[in-house]
């Protein structure tokens, strides 16, 4: 059988030829779906989904054949989907900015452009010297070019405020999950000071799609609020970043007592705190590794014993268990103390939803 | 018929029409079409055909044709597999492509029987399962999401002279 032999002796292109090149696409398809772990995207709108079925059988004479049905073909309709993610809700001092930063998702099958508007619930007295909204492409929760915000916004209370340019609007942004991130910069006047509630002020964000007749009922308008607080007293900016060596994952023999091994993978995480408040205060970070519960699924992931450490000290932490009264393992020259926790009372290392807590304590 | 047409074109001596021409013309290419399907008439006909399948108020399910579809639709495949020879046909095995853009809906597939593949080219019967490391680094079975399914495949046997046999299989359209 020579199922893609698709020449004749004339070089011509007959019908059956065409077929069984249909049948050679056909298969390449669903070989190079080898590669894919799944459809987890929506098809493009507009996009054509072809299907075959095929017969191999034998004829009459004993013989083998191979026979394609007709082609069926699907086109997909576009749809609108997005989402507008988080609240957020921070603290400056007086005369700083507050950079609140957001995400627009797009999980439908077409690019989409979003206009953003904002609403106040400001007190009238302690109106934001500024509001800026801009592009924040790099994802790293700050503006990407303070001098090209997407748009100015004037602050007002309790209505929608006005921007400049009229329409404040994202990029196109493509279907399937893209994200799109932008942040708003709330900069304060530097003789606010905080009320006893520390709710300064607050707005609403909303984004709306502009291909609406795509989107069902409602779904074209998402909003968040945002919160900022003028403080007086300790500011704590926390990130979490990880570094993760690329190559296969590790082998099945790679077990959290044998992690030294060469063919196993480990990743370092790192937390920085910054206080950059105005004042002494204490800070509780509780980091959870290897539990599905954990907002980046690190479930599969187990803590390596022995390798937390400080920063502020070349020692490692000593993997105490969670106490009542927890030990001060080290302390700094500015007079900042750090007692540092593994949620592990056992001897034996959990390989499973380990959990990993670590207590700072923090002294400018 | 085509010697017919001519021996009409010379018995009548008529003068040739622009319109008759063109019937003659068109006359020869439908003849010639026919012989060329006569000559490769297949002995088994596959039809296939994609429906969409929602409910209607009352949880019936209602089947209209899938020409259009939008992520998360319910769509359903069914391939017809006749002989429309006159002798039986053995060895009959069935293959439905999972295009990309689509995903299996876990045991859907009809006949209930059926090998199923993630790569095009090794068939299992389904549920396809694989071996996987665990939390703890230890080598466990366990099962093949059916969205990475991409074809499914039955062995129909024998398919008696005039006898139609279907295969069937649902999936939504990814999202």
């Amino acid at each position: 059988m020579k199922p893609y032999d698709n020449s004749n002796s004339m070089g011509e292109v007959s019908k059956p030829l065409l077929r069984r090149v249909g049948l050679v696409t056909l298969m390449l398809g669903v070989g190079l779906a080898a590669s894919m772990p799944a459809n987890a995207t929506p098809p493009p709108a507009n996009s054509v989904i072809g299907n075959q079925a095929v017969a191999n059988y034998n004829d009459a004479s004993g013989a083998p054949q191979t026979t394609l049905s007709n082609l069926v073909e699907t086109t997909v309709l576009p749809v609108g989907s997005f989402t507008l993610t988080p609240n957020v809700d921070k603290s400056i001092l007086a005369g700083q900015t507050a950079y609140m930063p957001h995400i627009i998702t797009n999980n439908g099958n077409v690019p989409d452009v979003f206009d953003l508007t904002l609403t106040g619930v400001f007190n009238n007295a302690q109106l934001p010297a500024s509001i800026k909204v801009y592009a924040d492409n790099n994802a790293d929760g700050m503006p990407d070019d303070l001098n090209a915000p997407l748009c100015s916004v004037t602050p007002a209370a309790t209505t929608a405020m006005t921007t400049s340019p009229a329409t404040c609007k994202t990029a196109s942004v493509p279907g399937g999950g893209t994200a799109y991130n932008l942040v708003v910069a709330v900069q304060s006047r530097s003789n606010d000071v905080g009320n006893v509630a520390k709710l300064w002020e607050h707005y609403t964000l909303t984004a709306t799609a502009e291909t609406t007749a795509i989107y069902a009922t409602g779904g074209d308008v998402k909003t968040v609020t945002d919160k900022v607080s003028i403080d007086t007293g300790a500011i704590f900016d926390l990130t979490k970043s990880i570094n993760i060596p690329g190559g296969p994952a590790s082998a099945a023999t790679c077990t959290v007592a044998s992690h030294a091994g060469t063919d196993c993978k480990v990743a370092r995480y790192t937390l920085t705190y910054t206080n950059r408040g105005g004042a002494v205060g204490t800070i509780r970070i509780q980091d959870l590794i290897g539990s599905a519960a954990d907002p980046y699924h690190t479930d599969g992931m187990a803590y390596l014993p022995g390798t937390a450490k400080w920063s502020n000290n070349a020692g490692f932490l000593n993997d105490d268990a969670i106490a009542a009264t927890p030990v001060v393992e080290f302390s700094d020259s500015n007079g900042a103390s750090i007692y540092y926790e593994k949620l592990d009372t056992s001897a034996v290392i959990k390989t499973l939803n380990e959990t990993v807590k670590v207590s700072f304590f923090n002294k400018l | 018929m085509k010697n017919k047409l001519h021996d009409g074109l010379l018995n009548h001596k008529l003068v040739l029409s622009g319109l008759f021409l063109v019937l003659v013309i068109q006359s020869s290419f439908a003849n010639a079409e026919q012989s060329a399907k006569a000559k490769n008439k297949q002995p088994l006909v596959v039809t296939l055909t994609a429906n969409k399948v929602v409910k209607d108020a009352s949880g019936k399910e209602v089947f209209s044709k899938a020409d259009k579809v939008k992520p998360g639709d319910l769509v359903e495949y069914r391939a017809n597999y006749a002989n429309v020879s006159q002798a039986g046909l053995s060895a009959v095995v069935a293959t439905l492509p999972i295009p990309k853009g689509m995903e299996y809906i876990d045991r859907t597939a009809n006949p209930v029987a059926a090998s199923a593949t993630v790569d095009g080219v090794k068939y299992e019967s389904v549920p396809l399962k694989r071996i996987v490391k665990d939390k703890a680094g230890k080598q466990v079975t366990t099962l093949v999401p059916v969205t990475e399914y991409r074809a499914l495949r039955w062995s129909l046997g024998n398919i008696q002279a005039g006898k139609v046999i279907a295969v069937s299989a649902r999936v939504h359209v990814a999202k």
